[in-house]
């Protein structure tokens, strides 16, 4: 219990304490969606076919540009050594550390959703598909992407093969989160989309925490 | 009585072979000095007598029973230092300690500005690590002996970077954690005073 109180207060402190690089990944996203109108042109019918699909990708990249640093400064100063080393359970220490990155660098994201989807022109029926499959389908990004972080600790320059191991990945989770979200503006149901994100998401949850703290573990020898 | 002790350990790194069937053992009250040029494998030997990483042979017992099997208690006893200072540069010293008991379940007894104090850093608790010199974050990084009362400690360069005061300031440490009875293997470029009663252990560099 000391130990997750301990990551808590850490993460939040360096959030807090304004280290810029932390706050990239949501302005990344904010700029990258303000300039579709620009680029595209502002008419109300083409950005609402382009919007859930713009809003998901820069969602992506974002996360992939803020997953960075989810274990690697603490593997450069040597403090992910210290949790190898702490009689607590790495495989909880490391959850509650995405756990972190979710909510202090995902979850502002998800907060400023609503005016991403304003810039869009995503109708209501939209804006809650596409706020349902962010809330299903974030998690699912930190959970699977710290897999990859963890594995490429040991590369000095792991971000470019970080994300030719993930994109991949993540394809599935696009196409089902942009179906649901077309099938939204339709007035169609979404909830077999939806079901199908929370199954990985479960998958994820189930499977990944022991994926990340044998990756970490693997990174140090 | 506590101990330490490790059978036919080999550790090979690119390609070369840092040592093989190495055996030692340390017991209670016990120092341990592993000497030898840069790239003999000093760094390599304390990694796997901590658990950090995996010979390529051998074993390592804690109390004779295997450390991987035992991981939790292992841990529990043991305290870490390498030359990495596991000391985040945008948190305090104050803060950075706070996290390090935290994460080894440490219920923090004594009071950390008194303990600062004692290693001369009085007025620079409340200071990002990243502005604090070398010697000064060195210091931050080894309260941590003063903080956990580990049987066994594995020290990597403890005395890196130290003036003279600290320097004897941490001798005095180490030398009462051995006579507590406590375990001790560190490597030094430094040659340990006599009445620490040393073991050498030499690692040969060869090609």
């Amino acid at each position: 219990m000391l130990a997750i109180k301990a990551i808590f207060k850490k993460e939040f402190t360096l959030i807090a304490r304004g280290s810029a690089e932390m706050m990239m990944p949501l302005l990344f996203s904010v700029i990258v969606v303000s300039l579709f109108p620009l680029g595209v042109g502002p008419g109300p019918d083409t950005l609402q076919l382009i919007g859930p699909g713009v809003i998901w990708v820069a969602a992506l990249l974002s996360a992939l540009l803020g997953l960075e640093h989810l274990f690697r400064d603490d593997f450069q100063d040597g403090s992910l050594e210290q949790y190898l080393l702490s009689p607590a359970s790495l495989t909880l220490m490391v959850t509650v550390k995405v756990l972190c990155h979710w909510l202090f660098v995902i979850v502002p994201l998800i907060l400023v959703s609503p005016l991403l989807a304003l810039f869009l022109n995503l109708t209501l029926n939209m804006y809650w598909a596409l706020l349902a499959t962010l809330l299903l389908g974030t998690p699912l990004l930190s959970l699977v992407g710290a897999i990859a972080v963890a594995l490429t600790l040991s590369i000095n320059k792991g971000g470019v093969l970080l994300a030719v191991l993930l994109l991949p990945v993540f394809i599935p989770l696009l196409i089902f989160a942009t179906a649901a979200i077309n099938n939204a503006a339709l007035q169609l149901t979404w909830y077999g989309q939806l079901g199908i994100i929370g199954a990985m998401l479960i998958f994820a949850v189930a499977v990944c925490p022991y994926a990340i703290s044998y990756a970490v573990r693997v990174s140090h020898h | 009585m506590d101990c330490l002790s490790a059978s036919d350990l080999s550790c090979i790194k690119q390609d070369r072979e840092l040592f093989e069937n190495l055996s030692l053992q340390v017991r209670a009250g016990e120092a341990l000095h592993v000497v030898g040029d840069n790239g003999a494998g000093k760094t390599s030997l304390l990694r796997i007598l901590a658990g950090l990483s995996q010979p390529q042979q051998g074993q390592i017992r804690w109390n004779r029973h295997n450390i991987s099997e035992q991981m939790q208690l292992f841990n529990s006893a043991l305290l870490y230092l390498g030359h990495k200072l596991a000391l985040s540069g945008h948190l305090t010293a104050r803060e950075n300690l706070q996290f390090w008991c935290g994460l080894h379940q440490i219920e923090p007894t004594a009071d950390f500005y008194a303990l600062l104090a004692e290693l001369g850093l009085t007025g620079l608790e409340d200071i990002p690590v990243n502005n604090l010199s070398a010697g000064q974050q060195r210091r931050v990084s080894l309260c941590r002996i003063w903080l956990k009362q580990a049987k066994l400690l594995i020290l990597d360069e403890p005395f890196n970077a130290l003036d003279v005061d600290s320097r004897a300031l941490l001798e005095n440490k180490l030398l009462q954690h051995t006579g507590n009875g406590g375990l001790l293997i560190l490597t030094s470029h430094w040659q340990l005073p006599e009445v620490f009663n040393a073991r050498e252990l030499r690692l040969e560099y060869n090609i």
